[in-house]
């Protein structure tokens, strides 16, 4: 493509796709919980519960992938969040790591 | 031993549990060797060493129990994992060394108002000490060898089954009969904080 052949030809308006809204942007960081043969399915949902807040049926589903698959996301945010997140699952017996959320 | 249970004064929230004292000496023992693994454990500075973000490097634990209760942040990014051990284990450290003294002063006294024959836990306290039994479960774990849930089933198996519990040797019956009890002691005082957790329904 030659440098000056866009001067020849008018503007015309063009329409730009708008890339569809999402509700929450992504956030850049995780914190995932990964199972153990220790932690009790009642202690890691009553965890989930008191830390985040969770709805009973909320902080179940997770405790039940982290037992199933091994590992569950149970936070998402910027980096300290997910510090803070972290800390207070090592605080609670729960293995816990970060990660940045395209990696998992 | 029987299960934790809500136990209410006119002016507090409790649970209690029944056990002996001879059953809170035998924990409180369990406990304090906990303390002293993860006390030992902490590395030597000196009160002029600076502050905590100035300590140069942090080391994993060499005993794969403390490294358990003190675990890396990161799987696979050992920059990050490094980094978040500096800036926290100590404090980590001390947060699970108070919680296992609080599970100690339950053990070894009774508020009053509520009867000796309890292990009473405040509801206030209740957190860090279902957190503390945690922290004495993942220890013995890792002396029985529990990695997955299956050794855990096998062990349960291996306590209950007359033929597998005789071959099972001594030291591993009492480790895994009191790990068994602890389990079934955290179940119950968890149960009981649970039913009074807050209706979240509807909460995301």
């Amino acid at each position: 493509m030659s440098q000056v052949t866009y001067l020849m030809t008018a503007p015309v308006p063009v329409e730009i796709p708008v890339p569809e809204e999402r509700a929450v942007p992504a956030a850049p960081w995780v914190t995932i919980v990964w199972n153990d043969p220790v932690n009790l399915m009642s202690y890691v949902s009553y965890v989930f519960r008191s830390h985040f807040g969770y709805s009973a049926e909320k902080a179940e589903h997770l405790m039940l992938q982290v037992h199933h698959d091994g590992r569950a996301v149970v936070s998402a945010g910027n980096r300290e969040s997910m510090e803070v997140d972290v800390q207070a699952m090592h605080t609670y017996g729960l293995w816990a790591t970060l990660q940045r959320s395209e990696d998992q | 031993m029987r299960a934790f249970r809500v136990l209410l004064d006119a002016s507090r929230v409790a649970y209690g549990a029944r056990m002996s004292m001879r059953e809170r000496r035998m924990l409180a023992e369990v406990v304090a060797d906990v303390h002293a693994l993860l006390e030992q454990d902490a590395p030597d500075r000196a009160d002029d060493a600076g502050p905590a973000w100035e300590v140069a490097d942090v080391q994993v634990p060499d005993d794969p129990a403390v490294a358990r209760l003190l675990p890396d942040a990161s799987h696979g990014d050992p920059e990050i994992a490094a980094e978040f051990r500096r800036l926290t284990q100590e404090d980590l450290r001390a947060t699970k060394l108070a919680g296992l003294h609080t599970l100690t002063s339950c053990l070894e006294t009774t508020p009053e108002g509520f009867s000796g024959d309890d292990l009473v836990v405040l509801a206030e306290d209740a957190p860090r000490v279902a957190a503390a039994l945690t922290d004495v479960r993942l220890v013995l774990a890792d002396r029985l060898g529990l990695h997955t849930d299956d050794d855990a089933e096998e062990l349960h198996d291996e306590l209950t089954q007359p033929m597998l519990r005789r071959r099972a040797g001594r030291s591993r019956r009492g480790l895994g009969d009191l790990y068994e009890a602890l389990t079934w002691l955290q179940e119950s005082l968890v149960v009981a904080m649970t039913s009074a957790l807050p209706d979240t329904a509807g909460t995301p």
